[in-house]
């Protein structure tokens, strides 16, 4: 009769102790080890966070597919549908905010003809990056108090210096005006 | 229901107290209830006063007007919200990044089936004409995130039994 016992193997463990480990770590100070231990925690986390929000993303894409069924006068005040042009240029600064691990609050059309991502940060800080019918593409950095800002989005790499105020002002930087 | 074009004194001066009411629609609102500066328009299909951010002045309406079908170019809009902003809480005057300043200001236009019907204005500061000019953008984009953020849900008239 056959046995459906589990058999005992012996699995072949490392040599390795708990003075090996102690021996390790003395040869390198605490604080290098510790500095070690959170780039590995934040490298973990920025990659997962990545992952997730390039998913998102793609959720995004579809939210786009839909803008475009909207026909002209969409909002009862007079504005066009969004255009071929401003959706592709928002395909592409959605692209840019995955890159940099930013993600949206919601995307919609936006009343001046195009498409306008929606972002919030921290506090009264918030953010619309729109990309209009006429090609035209542009960030406004605003606060809940009306404080405001607005930046050309540039086409390209060099939209690195964008994102970078972007971020910043996610993080609760105050406007200058 | 709303006053039509020949109900309405379209010479009555704005007072600074005077309210203006738009529309929003419920998803054009953040979390705080705070509306998108991307739900205003600065022009629409052209770049005449017409095509300025769209407003019902108080002098000739209730907050309820604005959703109503003749206000709304006959679009179903009853589920929408009704936001004011006083005339003298309009940003005036904006100077953009050039240094060129415009002042703000209402302007009502009439319409046939909708008399309190107002747009906001821009001309360049100083102009005694009073000629309508679409600034550029940055001042464009200030004048939006300026009123969308100041802009309040509207007190609704109370209904009285008949």
């Amino acid at each position: 009769m056959p046995s459906y016992a589990a058999r005992a193997t012996i699995i072949p463990q490392p040599r390795i102790s708990v003075a090996d480990i102690l021996s390790r770590m003395a040869s390198q100070s605490t604080s290098k080890l510790f500095d070690r231990e959170i780039e590995r925690a934040y490298r973990s986390r920025y990659t997962s966070q990545y992952h997730t929000n390039r998913t998102r993303i793609y959720d995004w894409i579809n939210v786009l597919s839909k803008v475009t069924s909207l026909k002209d006068n969409w909002n009862s005040y007079g504005s066009p549908a969004p255009s071929t042009v401003a959706v592709s240029g928002a395909k592409e600064i959605l692209e840019y905010l995955a890159d940099a691990v930013i993600a949206p609050d919601n995307l919609k059309a936006s009343a001046e003809g195009g498409v306008a991502i929606i972002l919030s940060g921290a506090g009264k800080n918030r953010a619309i990056i729109e990309s209009l019918n006429n090609g035209e593409r542009y960030m406004l950095l605003y606060d809940l108090d009306g404080g405001n800002e607005t930046f050309d989005w540039p086409a390209g790499s060099s939209a690195v210096e964008s994102i970078r105020k972007l971020k910043d002002h996610l993080r609760g930087l105050i406007l200058a005006t | 229901m709303p006053l039509r074009g020949d109900e309405v004194d379209a010479n009555l001066p704005f007072e600074e107290t005077e309210l203006l009411f738009r529309r929003v629609a419920r998803d054009g609102v953040d979390d705080t209830g705070t509306l998108l500066p991307s739900e205003l328009n600065t022009m629409s299909f052209d770049k005449t006063i017409d095509g300025a951010p769209s407003f019902l002045r108080s002098a000739f309406s209730i907050p309820e007007d604005v959703l109503h079908t003749a206000c709304a170019d006959e679009k179903d809009v009853s589920n929408w919200l009704a936001y004011e902003i006083s005339v003298g809480a309009l940003p005036s005057p904006i100077v953009g990044k050039d240094n060129r300043s415009f002042d703000v200001f209402p302007v009502h236009r009439p319409l046939t089936q909708c008399g309190a019907h107002s747009v906001i204005a821009t001309c360049h500061t100083n102009d005694s004409t009073r000629a309508y000019t679409l600034p550029p953008r940055s001042v464009r984009n200030d004048l939006r995130a300026r009123i969308a953020t100041r802009l309040r849900p509207a007190r609704r008239t109370a209904v009285t039994p008949s």
